[in-house]
């Protein structure tokens, strides 16, 4: 079979646009997602019961959201329910805000469950106020412990942001199969996506090793494994 | 407590004329589990007390509960004067026991404490372990808290160390890095917690040495620990305890030949070791 080189040469300005969209989607959401995280996380170990629960149900919800349904419910539920039609990218933004804040939760909550015990008392001990011991001593340790797996659920972010086409939102995926369709050439313009995400994927992985090093971590599997 | 106002730290209420710490009738349980039977012991300034004692014998719980890391049930805490109370906390109101909270940080920082297993944090390099307090709970400007670490660190013997990060110290430093950052905040009483049962035998010596140099310096001192020659040399008042209860106490020369058979086996048990 010939494959039309040309096609995906002259569509590249197009794949390119769409590809900020992409990354400009997911930092917004996934940013997000890490300042909300951050707040569950202290939620669900927070001694107020309000918090707790409040957390506990956030959590439960988002993490049982199918991200294709949660898209397609925001962006029509939320237009049919209140008239309101929010624009596309901002749905899109928000999904992958609200579904990716409750797994960075779980992933905080682990980091903060795995700082030895002894490192509280020693900053209690110290006289440091509640913030302190968790600014400056706590929540250092625990996003050293976090980050592999943040790094994860970065890269998920990114592959999932294609779920996004589904309203429309003029993303890498969508732009794809616009193009595919109205050219007829799917398998180029396929070909073509999958090496961008692959690309992407792989820098974000690179960077991810070298923040990881830096704060000397040791690579982990999860991460490792993409470029091994 | 007399309300007739005296010298001393006017901000805190710390007195003078009152024993740097007493405690009265403290009682822990943990459920069921009596651990502190009712503990009456006063430390009057510049001593310095050991307090030995089997485990589970409740001499840690009642070393902790000094500074409310593992608050008594029952029971007064009294630090220069000053009551020592454990925040009030609620799981509904955020703001409840707010004030007693910001004091309780106040006299902590008067009170240093060592660790068992050191709790040095490692995360920040030796130098910045001491500066945090410096810093966060003393409000010394950067370079204020840099020069005034490096010199904890010196007088610990530790200068060469100050860049290091604690995951490549040795025990016997890391504990005196630990005890480098509770001196730098100037601590008026100084609480040692088994600080030499983690180390290997040939660190022990260093961390003593340190400890002894302190209490010569006229350091006030709760020390709970297994180290009898240490206990005998330096300690003003040896305290036993078992079970939960003070079973005697004196100075170290009265404790060689102990009142109670309960004393004189565990003396016998720790030294066939």
């Amino acid at each position: 079979m010939d494959f039309d080189f040309d096609l995906v040469l002259t569509s590249l300005p197009q794949l390119l646009r769409a590809t900020r969209v992409t990354l400009g989607v997911t930092a917004v959401g996934f940013f997000a997602a890490l300042v909300v995280g951050v707040i569950l996380a202290a939620g669900r170990r927070s001694r107020l019961i309000p918090a707790r629960v409040a957390s506990f149900l956030w959590v439960n919800f988002f993490r049982g959201a199918a991200l294709y349904v949660l898209v397609i419910w925001l962006f029509n539920g939320v237009a049919v329910a209140t008239g309101i039609l929010l624009p596309a990218l901002v749905v899109g933004g928000l999904t992958l805000a609200l579904l990716n804040s409750a797994y960075l939760a779980e992933v905080f909550r682990a980091g903060l469950d795995a700082v030895d015990e002894g490192q509280y008392e020693a900053a209690q001990a110290l006289g440091l106020r509640p913030w302190d011991v968790f600014r400056r001593v706590i929540a250092p340790q625990a996003s050293r412990i976090a980050l592999p797996s943040v790094g994860n659920h970065m890269i998920d972010a990114l592959k999932d942001s294609a779920i996004l086409a589904v309203i429309a939102v003029p993303e890498l995926m969508f732009t794809t199969n616009r193009i595919a369709q109205s050219t007829f050439r799917p398998f180029e313009m396929y070909v073509a996506a999958a090496v961008i995400y692959l690309i992407l994927v792989n820098i974000i992985a690179a960077l991810l090793r070298l923040v990881e090093s830096r704060m000397g971590i040791e690579p982990t599997l999860a991460t490792g494994t993409t470029l091994r | 407590m007399p309300d007739v106002p005296e010298a001393g730290d006017v901000r805190n209420g710390r007195r003078a004329d009152q024993p740097a710490l007493e405690l009265k009738d403290i009682r822990k349980y943990f459920g069921d589990l009596c651990v502190l039977d009712g503990i009456d012991l006063t430390i009057e300034r510049g001593e310095v007390v050991v307090i030995a004692g089997p485990s589970g014998s409740g001499k840690s719980t009642l070393l902790r509960g000094v500074n409310m890391l593992t608050p008594p049930t029952s029971g007064e805490v009294w630090f220069e004067g000053v009551r020592v109370v454990e925040p009030a906390t609620s799981r509904w109101n955020p703001f409840a026991g707010r004030r007693e909270r910001r004091r309780l940080q106040e006299l902590r920082a008067h009170m240093g404490m060592v660790f068992q297993h050191f709790n040095v944090f490692p995360h920040l390099s030796a130098r910045e372990n001491v500066m945090l307090g410096l810093v966060r709970v003393s409000g010394l400007t950067t370079d204020e808290a840099r020069e005034r670490a490096d010199r904890e660190l010196e007088a610990v013997g530790l200068a060469d160390k100050a860049d290091a990060s604690p995951a490549v110290l040795s025990g016997g430093q890391k504990q005196r890095l630990a005890i480098a950052r509770a001196l730098a905040l100037e601590p008026r009483l100084m609480l040692f917690d088994e600080v030499t049962s983690a180390l290997d035998p040939e660190l022990v010596g260093e961390v003593l040495a340190q400890m002894r140099e302190l209490a010569a310096a006229g350091m006030t001192m709760m020390v709970v620990t297994h180290e009898m020659g240490f206990a005998m040399e330096v300690a003003d008042r040896f305290v036993f305890m078992d079970e939960g209860n003070i079973v005697e106490q004196g100075t170290p020369a009265a404790m060689m030949n102990p009142q109670h058979e309960r004393t004189r086996s565990f003396l016998r048990s720790i030294q066939g070791d």
